[in-house]
């Protein structure tokens, strides 16, 4: 709904050319929008505290739900493993470059040898990465989050997503 | 895939070792590391030689080493038994991480303590409120453990 809405006003934008970010675009659009028919375009917290308080009062209930579970803040550290379909889902790519190492053996990946790419574009050994997976659901290198099969910590995790996004990091999710 | 790996981190060490720190095996079983860290000098432990103890799960580098002092440490991140509150060490392991770099953490750490997370809340509230008599104390272990 937000794609037709932006695409309505700023077809032009939207056609920018190779390299822009169209998710950033339709931010940006939202937040104007909703900024301006509030007029509070100098003062944004006002019209998103709102949100932020509702979506803080679900998670407070989550929390009650489950227990002493808290899903985006202790869970953040806990072990939990990557999802079985987006580990199959991963990419495998023919190693090109000379001097490629992985960081889990340290040791250098032959040309020509298959290898496993995350979405955050850190490659391993497929026999060095998929033990790891199989632990944590975290790129070795960067730490990205990889989904996972636990309902809680999934909502921990977009939270997550969702706080880096507004501190303006590109947002892979 | 764990010795071959711990080889090769003997290997790096050998060849490029850190500023201010040394590790290697203690004996024949490649499992098990002795470090040392010298005291940062900008911290209270300057002058200071701190042994450390490093012993490597068989499945490493996908656990955590278990690392602990063996020199006593006035700090409010290390208890009286040498265990070390340190994340890397605990949740934000990463197999991409290794012991030349959990070592610099820890050099890290002495001078930058984390008293919100502490080990020992009685060293990290005189940390945060009477931070005089925390670097004397720190300074005078220093001198009665880590010196001579």
């Amino acid at each position: 709904m937000a794609m037709c809405e932006v695409y309505d006003r700023k077809e032009r934008g939207l056609r920018g050319g190779a390299g822009f970010d169209w998710r950033l675009r339709i931010a940006e659009h939202l937040m104007e929008r909703t900024l301006s028919a509030a007029e509070l375009g100098a003062n944004g917290w006002a019209v998103i505290g709102r949100y932020v308080d509702t979506a803080s009062k679900c998670r407070r209930l989550l929390e009650v739900v489950s227990g002493n579970r808290r899903p985006s803040e202790e869970k953040a550290g806990a072990e939990v493993a990557a999802s079985v379909t987006a580990v199959v889902a991963l990419p495998s790519v023919e190693c090109q470059r000379k001097g490629w190492e992985c960081v889990i053996c340290k040791e250098e990946i032959e040309t020509g040898r298959d290898v496993c790419v995350l979405p955050c574009d850190h490659g391993f050994h497929w026999g060095c990465i998929l033990p790891w997976l199989r632990k944590r659901n975290t790129c070795p290198y960067c730490r990205f989050e990889l989904p996972t099969d636990d309902v809680f910590f999934e909502i921990g995790r977009v939270w997550r997503c969702a706080v880096r996004m507004g501190m303006g990091e590109n947002p892979i999710i | 895939m764990a010795s071959k790996r711990i080889q090769k981190e003997l290997q790096d060490l050998q060849r490029d070792p850190p500023t201010s720190c040394s590790a290697g095996p203690t004996g024949e079983d490649l499992f098990h590391w002795q470090a040392t860290i010298m005291g940062p000098g900008d911290s209270p432990y300057a002058g200071g030689v701190f042994f450390i103890m490093i012993h490597f799960p068989p499945d490493y580098p996908f656990k955590p080493p278990k690392v602990s002092f063996q020199t006593k440490v006035y700090h409010p991140n290390i208890n009286s038994n040498g265990s070390i509150c340190l994340d890397i060490l605990k949740e934000q392991w990463s197999p991409a991480l290794t012991i030349s770099k959990v070592l610099l953490s820890i050099c890290s750490l002495l001078t930058d303590p984390n008293p919100d997370d502490p080990l020992v809340p009685e060293i990290a509230h005189i940390y945060k409120n009477q931070r005089t008599r925390y670097e004397e104390t720190a300074r005078a272990w220093t001198q009665k453990y880590a010196m001579g």
